[in-house]
């Protein structure tokens, strides 16, 4: 059964200045129009690997939020408007 | 790794949520305590049924799934969801292939045959060795704390098709043995609530999860929380089998079927303190209904474990009943077979003294001294009475060992009973008794019987008046009535008569009327018996009529009309 070999994925930083955002909704209600947004990409990673380098932890863990050189099963993905179905912030290729 | 923002469970899944459904443990508990209540129950208490122990195993692995998805709703690890999550596929898998497996031996009542366990294990193993790759699942969201969108859709579907199999193959074995059965089978009530049982298990459980999983993956909703609903199939399940238990004693539990069936609804009236969420009031009157009902229980349990206990003891003597009578019946046969060898054995010897007897009467071997003739006169008249006595145990042993043979023809009965009349007229006279006969017809007077039977028994009917007439008549008449085509031959006397008792049993065989030794000593008790037996051969019967002791008898020979 999966125990160990797989990957974890969880939201990343990303400044919309200069990087196309995830736009994701702070808001405690659902409500039609989201009053409160934060930027995020999605990391994702081996889970032992990212064991090794934070213990349980992955929120506290700096390190998490960066792919190691060492690390080729990290990737950082940014939103893309042309094939994500998500609403992105300003593509920063255009 | 930890969920974002998530608070860590007691006991694998305790918490205290917000966004932890309403209906979470209300869902999960008693379906899973029902399950395996009646799992365990049906199990423990015959494990050697094959039936008993697939439906142990739907239990243990429908519990499995629903504790496992308890956990994936409540916990925060990644590495206990993931594992658990991983499961889902090869534990739906069995249930979907045990459901088929159960359907197959409750109808067909024997194993399923080793071409189809080997298709059965071909159509699991899928789930079981992919079950550890990527093709079931290759991640896990630890923001969201789910794993729908690392899914395999293939080994998705693979297995919710297996749940697809099993709905069908069911809905076909069960509705054409519901078709095959009679219509006012046991059996066939039985297949309706096992229908609706495992029916309502797979559809629900199957059609809803996988709807539930489906619309999560592609986002259309925020959770899976659908699928809650999906485990009330369970408990229509585990119901069903609770009826079939209590009513059809489908798994030959016994006392343990109430005992579970109180249990469950203890349980089931406890789960409403999962979902009264404080409220005082809901608190106090689920408080008493629950205490109500195991106080009500008890007595229930108590009740049925006595009526049990008395039908259990009922059961073993209605079984010694059985054996004895079946020793008996195998006594009697003994019996019949040791008369009709010595009644043979009988009955040559018997035929010589006779002989020799008639030869010396008639003076063959000369003249006989007045003291010798009296002495011959003896033996004859024992000689003949045993010959008599003789041919009664022979015929009842015929009848009893069913060898009995009818040579039916058309003769007519009038005729015959006239003329046995007349014959026995003389002996009637002898004993200074008067006899009249008489014919009172519509019809021709035909019967088709046999003829030497009809007349052995008017002559047993006739001389058993002369036997126990002392004074007075009697009388013969033939008559019939042509709208029931039935032939009538009265024989009424004005001799000793019956009392209500004596008339209840004189067919019986070793039966006389009780008054009977006053008059004739000589009876064997097998006359009427062997009459009435060969009446009832030849499609008639033979009734006695008498107005009390001492006012006579009326005995009638009825058979039916050759027309």
């Amino acid at each position: 059964m999966v125990l160990h070999d797989y990957q974890v994925s969880y939201a990343g930083d990303c400044d919309s200045e200069v990087q196309s955002c995830y736009i994701g909704c702070d808001d405690e209600e659902e409500a039609d129009a989201c009053e409160s947004t934060y930027y995020y990409s999605i990391i994702t990673r081996q889970a032992d690997y990212l064991y090794d380098l934070c213990g349980r932890d992955v929120y506290s863990c700096d390190a998490a939020f960066e792919c190691q050189p060492d690390d080729p099963s990290c990737t950082i993905d940014y939103c893309d408007a042309t094939s994500s179905e998500d609403e992105c912030t300003n593509d920063i290729t255009s | 790794m930890i969920c974002y923002g998530s608070e860590t469970p007691s006991f694998f899944f305790f918490i205290q949520a917000d966004w932890i459904p309403d209906l979470l443990y209300y869902a999960h508990l008693p379906a899973i305590a029902l399950s395996l209540l009646v799992g365990i129950f049906v199990f423990s208490n015959n494990p050697s049924n094959l039936l008993n122990r697939i439906l142990f195993f739907i239990a243990l692995s429908f519990s499995l799934i629903a504790v496992f998805n308890l956990i994936t709703w409540t916990n925060n690890r990644s590495d206990i969801m993931i594992f658990v999550w991983s499961l889902f596929g090869p534990l739906q898998a069995l249930v979907s292939i045990l459901c088929i497996y159960f359907i197959y031996v409750f109808i067909h009542k024997k194993d399923i045959p080793g071409r189809m366990k080997v298709i059965f294990t071909l159509l699991l193993l899928p789930t079981f060795l992919l079950a550890p790759t990527n093709l079931n699942l290759s991640g896990f969201d630890i923001d969201w704390c789910n794993a729908f969108d690392f899914e395999g859709a293939l080994y998705n579907a693979y297995y919710s098709l297996l749940g697809l199999v099993a709905i069908i193959w069911n809905t076909w074995m069960l509705l054409s043995k519901y078709y095959k059965t009679r219509a006012d089978s046991v059996f066939k009530k039985q297949i309706v609530y096992m229908g609706i049982g495992v029916q309502a298990f797979l559809v629900l459980f199957f059609t809803i999860f996988y709807l539930a999983d489906f619309l999560a993956t592609i986002h259309f909703v925020e959770d899976s929380r659908l699928e809650l609903y999906g485990f009330f199939g369970m408990t229509i399940f585990m119901v069903m089998m609770g009826v079939l238990i209590v009513r059809f004693k489908t798994f030959n539990v016994g006392a343990h079927a109430a005992e579970a069936l109180v249990l469950t609804l203890v349980l089931l009236i406890a789960a409403q303190f999962t979902y009264t969420n404080g409220e005082l009031t809901t608190l106090v009157l689920t408080s008493i209904t629950l205490v109500l009902t195991a106080l009500a229980g008890i007595f229930l349990i108590r009740s049925v474990r006595k009526e049990i206990e008395q039908r259990s003891e009922l059961e073993k003597l209605t079984a010694q009943l059985a054996n004895a009578n079946e020793r008996l019946k195998e006594l009697d046969k003994l019996k019949s077979e040791f008369v009709s060898i010595a009644s043979h054995q009988l009955r040559s010897p018997l035929t010589a003294i006779r002989g020799y007897a008639s030869l010396l009467a008639d003076g063959s071997y000369g003249k006989m001294p007045p003291k010798a003739e009296e002495a011959i006169e003896r033996i004859s008249e024992s000689s003949k009475n045993m010959a008599y006595s003789i041919e009664d145990y022979l015929n009842v042993s015929r009848i009893e060992s069913g060898n009995m043979k009818y040579n039916n023809a058309d003769f007519n009965l009038k005729d015959e009973a006239e003329k046995i009349s007349d014959d026995l007229r003389p002996q009637a006279l002898k004993k200074g008794l008067s006899m009249m006969f008489r014919s009172d017809l519509k019809s021709t007077g035909v019967v088709c019987a046999d003829i030497g039977k009809v007349i052995q028994i008017i002559q047993n009917l006739i001389n058993n008046s002369i036997k126990y007439t002392p004074t007075g008549s009697i009388k013969v008449l033939v008559r019939d009535d042509v709208v029931k085509k039935r032939i009538f031959v009265d024989i009424e006397d004005t001799g000793i008569g019956m009392n209500q008792q004596s008339l209840d049993t004189v067919f019986g065989k070793f039966e006389r009327a009780h008054n009977a030794n006053s008059v004739n000593i000589h009876g064997t008790g097998l006359g009427l018996f062997v009459a009435q037996k060969m009446a009832i051969g030849m499609g008639g019967e033979i009734t006695a009529h008498s107005e009390g002791e001492g006012k006579g008898s009326r005995f009638t020979l009825e058979l039916p009309l050759a027309m």
